[in-house]
């Protein structure tokens, strides 16, 4: 073994998971195809939501059935898809990365539930139900940030912190 | 698990990298294998012991070393 390799070897004692892309985008920029497709239409998805949202808020949530049925229901099919590319993305992964990829999903699915909970029990405290005209459009928008503004970070830092065990 | 993954790594004069690419996973996975954090599958330890041409128990040990 020569001296460049042994210098090599020594400077692989650490792991260097890739910490922006695991923060970010919840990948481990392995600059695959899967990884560009899954980073690609996920991005496309979900700025389609947001986008409708903020359109709808700056619309003043006039109630419009029609803006209001998709309102409600396009959140449903855009995370569905985002779930299949995800699933898509992570069979491509080898089996360290999906290991960590799922036990990320799994703590931030526990995680979601305890929000849910709390949440749940603090709305009833605060009395939301008696405010309808305050809570409706929140309900949407909310839901919007629950699950795209909270909950994907939160399995971003999970990523983050799993793959420090490694 | 303990196992002797660096040691056959080095005697064959590869880099992490060249190892993680002929086995097929990545870097990362290599490098929790060597240090000890991470048990491979059942699969990829069958793969690992085919590329060094040596049994499994040869190179992946429990820690009492009872194999």
């Amino acid at each position: 073994m020569n001296l460049q390799t042994v210098d090599a070897h020594s400077n692989e004692e650490r792991s260097r998971w890739p910490m922006g892309s695991m923060l970010s985008w919840g990948t481990f920029a392995t600059h695959t195809p899967a990884e560009h497709r899954f980073c690609a239409r996920s991005t496309i998805a979900a700025a389609i939501v947001m986008g409708w949202v903020l359109l709808d808020f700056a619309t003043g949530f006039r109630p419009k059935p029609t803006m209001m049925f998709v309102t409600a229901l396009l959140p449903g099919p855009a995370l569905t898809y985002i779930a299949y590319e995800w699933r898509r993305y992570v069979l491509t992964l080898d089996e360290l990365a999906r290991l960590i990829q799922f036990e990320a999903a799994a703590w931030t699915y526990i995680t979601g539930l305890v929000l849910a909970m709390w949440l749940g029990g603090v709305s009833v405290i605060v009395r939301w139900p008696h405010y309808p005209k305050l809570l409706v459009p929140w309900v949407l928008v909310s839901a919007t940030f629950f699950l795209f503004g909270l909950l994907e970070p939160v399995r971003c830092v999970y990523l983050y912190l799993l793959s420090r065990r490694y | 698990m303990k196992n002797d993954l660096r040691v056959l790594r080095a005697k064959n004069d590869m880099t992490q990298a060249e190892l993680a690419e002929r086995l097929g996973v990545s870097r990362q996975t290599v490098n929790a294998i060597e240090t000890e954090k991470y048990d491979p599958s059942l699969p990829l330890a069958f793969k690992i012991s085919r590329m060094f041409g040596l049994p499994i128990e040869e190179i992946f040990f429990s820690q009492n070393g009872n194999g």
